[in-house]
């Protein structure tokens, strides 16, 4: 060397004798960990959401069951009403024959006193309900006389309508029913539509050690009086921490086809971050951001029980930044020094997509409470003020809250 | 095995060879990345990116010096680069410097915690703690940390003394709590 190491002193002896001795005490990462190929957080958050997609996509096909299953075996007599209230039957291999009975019937009121027989007898056998449908056919053919006191018997039995009478006494209580009703206006519900108010928190996992940039004109100004040293600090480089983010949403969506809703509402987020440079001093750099949101989502319900019921759900959301804080503090050990914030200013909105399979169990019925895991995209924009919704693409999080029906 | 032969083999790009290297120096490289890293992680990482120079850059070594010193040259101006990058390097002006007490500093930091040491030599301002490190731990010359500090020696000299009475105040104050 050119140079000759002529000021080595006790200091110097001490310190290096001291660092050498704790050179072999620590521990470095193994090979495998630091060079073998391992999968990125990116690859990691892929294999998230493959697993994601395929348990949404499980849970709709599993729902899509359930309600196909539902529809053909438990509800076999179902008879609704068109929104023009013209009464009809949902055709099903079960129900078919009431179906054609009433199809048969020339009078509207015949028809609206089998619906309301049939909904109220879903076990009336086949050949009865033919019986009556033949018997009543042929009464509002014949005399006025048997329409209401008689009903008409069918072609095998005797044409007197005395006897006729006689013959129907004998009937089962089912068919008496059945005419005894026939003259009391049906009921005809119209399709009710239902809207719901949700009131809710989603829950995203904390994102550490990020490393957004932090431009230095938005980093607070600062003016230690004990030694200049540093008059601005410089945290490039610097790796944001992102706490967990609070997030509290009301919307209300709207039944708009059997089991489809659309919805909005509003949303707000308010996200920590932190970031520290250990110098002379220690200087720590807070983030307070808070956003507002405006939702628009599409569900369906795939299935929907006395208790509970499953849903899928896709929305989009607008967030705004309505108000970010920074705030620059300096300690020297754990004595703070100086504290000063700047606001931050950016209103370029933030999009993402959210899709999500939720459970929803009625406490009653009115109110139900309901959770949704779901996998949110935020379309990113370097222009953002960084926060956990910036530093990912894809986010998971669980929705959870009450839904209360009105 | 030879070392030489593992150098060979890792000038042939050979992996096995490369994680024998790595086998047998990553201890003291990471205690160095220790020394210059914020955190464990960044440390990781100065050692990963140290690694990766030696690999690539191991053709360029000639056996003329020792290979340990070559690596321990790598790693420093990598940790120099991520101080530059990160930080910044300034150099703080001469100040006035005060007498020092008496004290047995050799038996002071012979007894302290390796952790505790660190810590107060990461309370000196950046340029006293660089050459100090560089002077006093790793042993370059104040020529050598003038080339790699872009300095004078004139400076590094006046920066190690700074440090080094700076430091002094910090272990005395320490011994007395």
């Amino acid at each position: 060397m050119v140079d000759k190491r002529d000021e080595i002193d006790e200091i110097d002896n001490a310190l290096a004798e001291r660092f050498a001795e704790s050179a072999s005490s620590h521990v470095p990462p193994s090979w495998d960990e630091l060079f073998m190929p391992k999968k990125k957080v990116i690859d990691q958050y892929q294999d998230r959401r493959l697993i994601t997609v395929m348990l949404i996509a499980a849970v709709m096909l599993c729902g899509l069951f359930l309600h196909q299953t539902s529809t053909s075996d438990t509800q076999p007599n179902k008879i609704t009403t068109t929104p023009k209230g013209i009464v009809s039957t949902q055709v099903t291999p079960s129900n078919k024959d009431i179906s054609i009975i009433i199809d048969n019937l020339s009078d509207n009121n015949d028809k609206d006193a089998y619906i309301e027989y049939a909904s109220n007898n879903p076990t009336a056998t086949k050949p009865t309900l033919q019986r009556e449908a033949a018997e009543t056919t042929k009464d509002s053919e014949t005399t006025s006389e048997g329409i209401n006191e008689s009903p008409a018997e069918d072609n095998t039995k005797p044409t007197n309508t005395r006897a006729k009478n006689i013959q129907r006494t004998s009937d089962a209580k089912n068919t008496r029913h059945a005419y005894n009703i026939r003259d009391a206006k049906p009921k005809i519900t119209k399709p009710s539509r239902r809207v719901i108010v949700a009131l809710a928190s989603s829950l995203s996992p904390s994102v550490k050690n990020s490393s957004s940039e932090i431009a230095m004109q938005s980093i607070p100004p600062i003016t230690i009086n004990i030694h200049s040293y540093h008059n601005s600090i410089n945290f490039e480089g610097c790796k944001w921490k992102h706490y967990f983010p609070v997030n509290a949403m009301l919307t209300a969506k709207y039944e708009v086809y059997n089991n489809l809703y659309i919805g909005s509402g509003i949303s707000y987020s308010y996200a920590k971050s932190t970031t520290q440079m250990v110098d002379r001093l220690t200087y720590k750099l807070t983030q307070d951001v808070n956003y507002i949101g405006i939702p628009l989502s599409v569900s369906y319900m795939f299935l929907d029980k006395t208790r509970f019921s499953i849903y899928g759900n896709i929305s989009t959301m607008a967030e705004f930044n309505i108000k970010t804080n920074r705030t620059l503090e300096s300690y020297s050990g754990n004595e703070r020094v100086s504290s000063n914030s700047k606001e931050i200013k950016n209103r370029t909105p933030l999009l993402s997509l959210q899709a999500g399979v939720g459970i929803a169990y009625n406490m009653s019925d009115k109110v139900s409470i309901f959770g949704e895991p779901g996998v949110n995209l935020s379309f990113k924009n370097t222009s953002h003020i960084p926060s956990y919704k910036t530093e990912s693409k894809y986010q998971f999080n669980f929705r959870f809250g009450f839904n209360f029906n009105l | 095995m030879h070392l030489d032969s593992i150098v060979n083999r890792c000038k042939k790009e050979d992996r096995a060879a490369q994680k024998q290297l790595y086998e047998l120096f990553s201890s003291k490289m990471y205690s160095i990345c220790l020394r210059y890293a914020r955190s464990q992680d960044d440390a990781k990482d100065l050692l990963h990116d140290g690694f990766i120079k030696v690999f690539n850059s191991i053709k360029g070594f000639n056996a003329t010096g020792s290979f340990e010193g070559w690596m321990r040259r790598v790693f420093v101006s990598i940790a120099l680069e991520s101080l530059r990058r990160k930080d910044n390097l300034i150099f703080t002006p001469n100040s006035e410097v005060s007498e020092t007490a008496d004290a047995n500093y050799t038996h002071i930091i012979e007894s302290m915690e390796y952790d505790s040491l660190l810590t107060l030599i990461e309370k000196l301002p950046i340029g006293y703690k660089t050459v100090l490190k560089l002077y006093s731990i790793e042993g370059y010359s104040h020529s050598e940390i003038a080339e790699m500090l872009n300095i004078t020696t004139v400076t590094s000299r006046s920066q190690l003394s700074r440090a080094k009475h700076q430091l002094k105040e910090l272990l005395y104050n320490h011994n007395k709590k």
